[in-house]
């Protein structure tokens, strides 16, 4: 246990020193039970012209009963924490569970759920420069001094926004071979400035955060000047020609490609719905010699990192694609276990209140060996994507959407100046991949949101290098 | 625990203000894969919503949205959500909260007072109970189940359902003590389809939401969604053009996000949309086509978006927002009606757009109309009206000659595409998941004929 752990480690076992007991005694009823409380706390401030908030993050605490019928898993969520409401929680619960088992047929395939390695550990995120340091007040005046910086850039600015958060997430995983507990602080800061020119509008953002403290969300006035050039550059930005262009991407373009292609792709509980192709490709080639896409939930510092997954696996890297050839998907608890493949810490909820699914943790591609300069200097005649904005999977199709802020041409291996806004990449993700040519050797992550289709949002970090691909852009 | 945080706001001094929301819900949620159950979940919560408002002295050098030092007292205001667990320390967080509220500034506006409201059908009498929403859930699921055997060469994936109701009651320092229930139900369907060879296979994916759950209307969607996964079975990409495109159902509702933040009275104040009441919301441009109509109606039976009251206390309104291509009204909220000294509207409700005079059919007359049926993530930029997404499935030409499209994008400008435009006269209602204006809920033309949008392909 680290320092850091032990504070909240103590509160959390103490007052749920009840669930192992609890999760054995339901364990007398059914084959497998386990136990999971949740909660979060902190500070969300937003800021804009004469507009102020500050505000308690969402709680989001709760406890959620998980017992397996033989069959399948049943769950009982509840916000009401007493040991008194637990138990009720429990009971209902096992009851429900039990009476279907009692109805099963003989013979019907039994869903053997293992509890995993015994682990008994408290973990908690490394914080340089604690939120607590700072009171609100000195938070209040540090972020809109950040503000106002950037609102006085420039007269064309209309408007600036700024959403600072900071805060602690903890958990307690609790069945019979496990208890365990983990406390992960994030921080995230988001700018955004606007300007006019007559009655068009643009804009620029900037996002920065990950696990730890303040020291993860500091904003250069670099960063801030960048944003202004970028928004007003776009007031000049015209459409792309729709078209297939060699093109370099950034790396948040990169992190975004990496995560809709080959990392919605591989959750397996999409093989397990037949909804995913890369479930027939694990062994084969995906793409070029220079792929390789990893999540990993144990990057120091980054936006999506934690050390036991919300099924009480422990966090560890998983090589999805190695040297082009794909090795393996990220799982859940259910969906592993029926694929009858090793389990990875990827089992997630959005909160106590939804079911885990597999979901990513940071996603990347892995660093090359070019220099970033080397791989934009290439292009003879393409764009440079910037600022990925979003994206959307499609694992069944291998079909990919991103869309991006605005893209640069570059002519002769430099830029002409030329701007194009927004950007469409549409594609074949096989194609894609394979039409990786250069990977550069820098490597950022970029904080993020990630919902499965329309819904069960979790943070997330995705990123990697700069690298050159060959793209269809509209 | 409700009186006991409002018994912690009346004992703390320096609150000028309150408002406290209790929400209490009860979710059953059914998972299959294939025709197995792959889990079954039930969830209870309960939450408060609290705001605390503290009036005290702009700071020296505070300036307003103008840019200008405001007169009179700051309105400071936090807000806090409670769980059951902070029962024990409600008058720490209530003074933690009066702390935030008295360190951040904003122009005064006041609370609303009691009003009369309506009463506006949000519940689905089924999924009153647990056991009813039980019993509904493996009903949902026998009932897919044979609807997806009698559609051929289609399986279903997986399916999720989620029966929830709410009951939320708002309190505020000025009087306000109201209560409504109301009940949501979300559905994502997967059909997968396979070809004649045993090969290849193509999905379709669909997220339904409605309050009832015979709004699902699931008879229907599992047939589409099956032809849909079919025909994606069979297309191939667009070619690269700048030509008409009739956007329909899903693909198109959400274009309509454009104009509901050209009439948001908080972009308004934020500067983000520079068009005033009476003007044209496309500006300058010349229209030649249908011009817009436009509603937020939170009166509307059962719609998602439809409130007796917002989450300030705001009865729930049936706004003319957009009339025939001119800014008729802003929808604004308690605080931003204020500020800019216009009618309280309250918050967004379903949206409403006024169909046009076209049959579908006459939309998709000419050569080398692109007719979308569904993107991958429609997506619209409401500040620049930029939009753009991937093509999941539309179809180039009419009725049995139509060849499905796969792959490629569209793209365009709202405000530029809506002013060479034709609705048609067939209407639709659906609640899209992508559509986040008023609760997603989408009353209006089923299709629109755009003159010239932007379609990338094969070159």
């Amino acid at each position: 246990m680290t320092p850091q752990a032990l504070p909240v480690a103590l509160e959390l076992r103490e007052r749920f020193a009840f669930l192992p007991a609890l999760v054995e005694e339901m364990e007398r009823r059914v084959p497998y039970a386990s136990a999971l409380a949740m909660s979060s706390d902190g500070v969300n401030i937003s800021l804009r012209d004469g507009e102020q908030q500050a505000s308690r993050r969402d709680p989001r605490a709760g406890i959620v009963l998980t017992a397996s019928n033989g069959t399948f898993l049943e769950e009982e969520a509840t916000s009401e924490t007493t040991e008194v409401a637990v138990r009720e929680a429990a009971e209902r619960l096992v009851a429900r569970a039990a009476a279907r088992r009692a109805q099963t047929a003989a013979g019907s395939k039994e869903l053997r759920i293992e509890p995993g390695e015994a682990l008994n550990g408290d973990f908690a995120t490394e914080v340089m420069i604690s939120p607590a340091s700072l009171s609100l007040a000195q938070k209040l005046e540090r972020y809109e001094g950040l503000r106002q910086k950037l609102r006085t850039l420039d007269p064309r600015i209309i408007q600036a926004t700024g959403r600072f958060t900071d805060g602690v997430d903890t958990k307690l995983f609790v069945n019979r071979s496990k208890m365990v507990t983990e406390s992960v602080a994030r921080v995230q800061a988001f700018l955004t400035v606007f300007v006019a020119d007559g009655a068009q509008r643009r804009y620029d953002w900037l996002s920065v955060g990950g696990t730890g403290g303040l020291e993860r969300a500091e904003v250069s006035r670099e960063q801030l000047e960048e944003m202004r050039d970028t928004a007003l550059m776009l007031l000049e930005a015209t459409p792309v020609p729709p078209g297939t262009y060699d093109v370099v991407t950034d790396p948040g373009v990169t992190g975004v490609l990496a995560h809709e292609a080959f990392g919605h792709g591989v959750e397996t509980d999409m093989f397990l719905k037949e909804r995913a192709r890369g479930a027939e490709y694990v062994g084969k080639r995906v793409g070029s010699d220079l792929v390789t896409i990893i999540d990993d939930p144990t990057v120091p510092g980054a936006y999506g990192s934690y050390f036991i997954d919300d099924e009480g696996q422990r966090a560890s890297t998983t090589t999805i694609i190695k040297d082009g050839i794909l090795q393996r998907g990220i799982s859940d608890l259910y969906s592993a276990t029926q694929l009858g493949i090793a389990r990875s810490a990827n089992g997630r909820r959005e909160s106590f209140e939804r079911k885990a699914y597999a979901r990513m943790s940071n996603t990347f591609f892995a660093a090359g060996t070019s220099t970033p300069e080397e791989v934009l200097g290439s292009l003879d005649d393409g764009l440079y994507l910037c600022r990925a904005s979003s994206g959307m999977e499609d694992p069944k199709g291998w079909g990919i959407q991103i869309a991006t802020h605005f893209a640069r041409e570059y002519k002769g291996g430099k830029p002409t100046g030329t701007v194009y806004a927004p950007i469409a990449i549409t594609g074949y993700v096989p194609d894609l991949l394979n039409d990786v040519t250069m990977v550069a050797n820098d490597f950022e992550l970029h904080p993020g949101g990630c919902g499965k289709g329309w819904k069960e949002y979790i943070v997330v970090a995705d990123g990697g290098p700069h690298l050159r691909t060959r793209v269809r852009l509209g | 625990m409700l009186d006991r945080i409002k018994g912690a706001l009346g004992r703390q001094a320096g609150v000028s203000d309150w408002a406290v929301r209790r929400r209490r819900s009860r979710s059953v949620q059914l998972f299959l894969i294939g025709r197995s159950i792959e889990s079954l979940r039930e969830v209870e919560t309960e939450e408060y919503d609290l705001q605390v408002f503290n009036d005290h002295p702009f700071p020296a050098g505070f300036k307003d949205h103008g840019g200008e030092q405001p007169g009179g007292d700051a309105r400071g205001v936090a807000s806090i959500t409670l769980v059951p667990a902070d029962g024990a320390r409600l008058g720490d967080r209530v003074e933690d909260a009066l702390t935030m509220a008295s360190l951040v500034h904003n122009p005064p506006f006041s609370l609303p007072e009691p009003g009369a409201y309506p009463d506006v059908e949000l519940a689905d009498p089924k999924l009153a109970t647990a056991d009813g929403s039980r019993g509904a859930a493996e009903a949902f699921a026998v009932e897919l189940w044979e609807l997806v055997e009698r559609e051929k060469d289609v399986r279903l994936s997986a399916a999720e359902l989620f029966l929830t109701i709410t009951d939320v009651e708002l309190h505020n320092s000025r009087g306000i003590q109201i209560g409504s229930s109301g009940t949501r139900v979300l559905s994502e369907i997967v059909l997968l389809a396979r070809g004649s060879g045993g090969n290849e296979e193509a999905e379709h994916f669909r997220q339904l939401e409605a309050r009832r759950l015979s709004d699902l209307k699931l008879e229907q969607n599992v047939a589409d969604a099956a032809r849909y996964a079919r025909d994606t079975l069979r297309a191939r990409a667009p070619k690269t053009r700048l030509g008409p495109a009739v956007l329909t159902g899903e693909a198109l509702v959400t274009l309509f996000e454009a104009f509901s933040f050209v009439a948001s009275a908080r972009a308004a104040y934020q500067k983000l949309t520079s068009v005033e009441p009476g003007q044209a919301v496309l500006g300058e441009r010349e229209v030649k086509g249908d011009r817009l109509t436009l509603r937020s109606n939170a009166l509307k039976p059962f719609a998602l978006g439809s409130h007796r009251f917002d989450g300030d206390g705001v009865p729930g309104q049936n706004v003319l927002l957009i009339e025939d291509g001119v800014l008729r009204q802003r929808i604004a909220g308690q605080r931003y009606a204020q500020y800019l000294n216009i009618p309280v509207t309250g918050e967004a409700g379903a949206t409403e757009v006024a169909a046009g005079s076209t049959p579908l059919p006459a939309l998709l007359d000419g050569q080398g109309v692109l007719h979308v049926v569904k993107f991958s993530s429609p997506e619209v930029d409401p500040v620049t009206g930029d939009f753009g997404s991937e093509i999941r499935l539309a179809y180039e030409g009419k009725g049995d000659a139509a060849v499905p499209i796969k792959g490629g994008s569209v793209s365009g400008n709202v405000f530029d595409a809506f002013a060479d435009a034709r609705f048609s006269s067939d209407t639709t209602s659906l609640i899209s998941a992508g559509f986040s204006a008023g609760g997603g809920d989408y009353f209006g033309p089923d299709a629109i004929r755009f003159a010239s949008l932007r379609i990338a392909g094969e070159d």
